[in-house]
């Protein structure tokens, strides 16, 4: 980029139903973060992300929707639509626009309803980014992919269902500790897994996938104001540079892999916001991973690079990605306990840690966090998008 | 349908059960369609629980295949106790029944 892009307000609305209509949903998250930054009439360009308005609320044209709820015209504004990774891409095409010297001030905000639907239809909806020929058509369902992923991952690393079952007690642990995750409750392993009445609380969603290790289907919205450093340091607010954005795209299909567990476009993505940023993976202090599936936390947590190949499931159980480990994951929660509604995550992702680089995350504050990294995952790693944050001063 | 195709590139020889344009391996842009069919190793699988409305069964099993020609495809699996690396045998059946329509795909026995 030419110069360097700041986050100067974030804002989200509590995930989990919604009792409004998706424009409530963004316009709640656009105020939170516009008031938090003390900038509104300045906003240049409006990029909102959403996956499925057009299939779940028979919406579209989004982006003009939401500068006419804000009254915010002429201000230019468009609908990033890529999958659950909608949120990470509008939130990169807001930075461009900042970095590249075209705006000064933009507004990216992510939202989506998908409780409008029945939980069926909703993972249906998902499951339409599969491809349509080669998967769709034999009932692929996200689950369906990622339980095909972790049979072969935890064969190779020996991981057991009580890894996975750990990923779920962390983030669900953490959810606790924020006032916007959809599920504010823990679970223990006896409640999930080791006694007999588990396999009625988590049934097989599938095999060997469980009901705790998917995320729940949620509505809610997030929002970024995006800003040069001039405008940033007249806010008044920690300084949170966006410092690095990594993308890469991988097969449609996921059989097309060379090896189905190798997930090059998370490994792409993170080399080279890595790279952009000028740091390494060991440098980050505070992570949020996306755990649509517990697998793939662990993996991803591998593969970004911050644990060797095979021994993210063992920093897991350790501790070391808990609240005061060495490197917290998702701290939030998660995609598994703050909620996934699909296009809002990739963005809900910087707001968590944007917050923590302030010092702004309440209760599930990482101490000392300078640095952190996001991994927005978008279809089934066919779309990645990672981004490093620091704080400045 | 009566028969599922794959693609076979006339520069390297790669085939592929998904239609590109150019060639994943080395972008060539010419390619031979014959059906995909015979002996494929099982890779991995699931047995899916949560499914729609189009399905009767409790659960359907799913898994993704390699066959002795190195193409790889996604199908229904009808066997009662998976393995990975097993030995199956390609047919086309009936996959799933949408809207009352029967679509047909890749089974594998």
């Amino acid at each position: 980029m030419l110069r360097d892009v700041y986050i100067a307000g974030c804002g989200m609305t509590g995930f989990g139903r919604a009792a409004g209509d998706l424009l409530d949903i963004l316009e709640e998250a656009a105020l939170a973060a516009t008031e938090d930054a003390g900038l509104f009439s300045e906003i240049e360009s409006v990029f909102v992300a959403n996956m499925g308005a057009g299939i779940l609320n028979h919406m579209s044209g989004l982006g003009s929707a939401l500068v006419d709820r804000l009254c915010l015209y002429p201000t230019p504004a468009e609908l990033v639509e890529n999958g659950p990774a909608s949120g990470g891409s509008a939130a990169k095409i807001g930075a461009y626009a900042v970095g590249s010297g075209a705006v000064d001030v933009a507004l990216v905000v992510g939202g989506e309803k998908m409780r409008a639907v029945t939980g069926w239809e909703a993972t249906d909806f998902v499951a339409t980014l599969s491809h349509p020929q080669a998967e769709y058509i034999y009932g692929v369902t996200l689950p369906a992919l990622a339980g095909m992923f972790a049979r072969l991952y935890m064969e190779k690393y020996g991981i057991t269902p009580e890894h996975l079952a750990r990923v779920a007690l962390k983030n669900h642990e953490n959810g606790t500790k924020n006032p916007y995750a959809h599920i504010q409750q823990a679970v223990s392993l006896d409640g999930i897994l080791n006694r007999p009445e588990a396999v009625v609380n988590n049934p097989w969603v599938a095999e060997p996938l469980r009901m705790f290790d998917c995320c729940p289907v949620s509505d809610g919205g997030a929002a970024l104001v995006l800003c040069s450093k001039e405008v940033a340091e007249k806010t008044g607010k920690p300084l949170v540079k966006i410092s690095g954005i990594g993308q890469a795209t991988d097969t449609h299909a996921v059989h097309e892999r060379e090896d189905p567990i190798e997930l090059k476009a998370v490994q792409l993505a993170a080399k080279k916001a890595f790279e952009e940023a000028g740091i390494k993976p060991s440098d980050v202090d505070v992570a949020e991973l996306h755990d649509a599936f517990t697998i793939l936390e662990i993996a991803e947590s591998e593969q970004v690079g911050f644990f060797e190949r095979g021994t993210g499931h063992i920093a897991l159980e350790k501790g070391e990605t808990s609240l005061g480990g060495k490197l917290p994951i998702n701290p939030s929660g998660g995609l598994k306990a703050r909620g996934h509604p699909v296009g809002a995550t990739g963005v809900a992702q910087l707001v968590e840690i944007a917050w923590q680089l302030r010092g702004d995350a309440g209760e599930r504050q990482v101490k000392n966090a300078r640095t952190g990294f996001t991994c927005n995952f978008g279809g089934f790693g066919n779309n990645v998008l990672c981004f490093v944050l620091e704080r400045e001063n | 349908m009566t028969e599922i195709s794959a693609y076979t590139c006339k520069d390297c020889g790669k085939r592929t059960h998904v239609r590109h344009s150019h060639c994943p391996a080395c972008k060539g842009t010419s390619f031979d369609e014959a059906p995909l069919s015979g002996k494929a190793r099982l890779l991995t699988f699931t047995r899916v629980h949560a499914l729609s409305l189009d399905y009767e069964d409790r659960h359907i099993t799913l898994g993704i295949v390699e066959f002795e020609d190195g193409c790889r495809a996604l199908g229904r699996l009808y066997v009662d106790d998976p393995r990975i690396g097993m030995e199956l045998t390609a047919e086309i059946g009936i996959v799933r029944v949408h809207e009352l329509e029967e679509v047909k795909g890749l089974c594998f026995k």
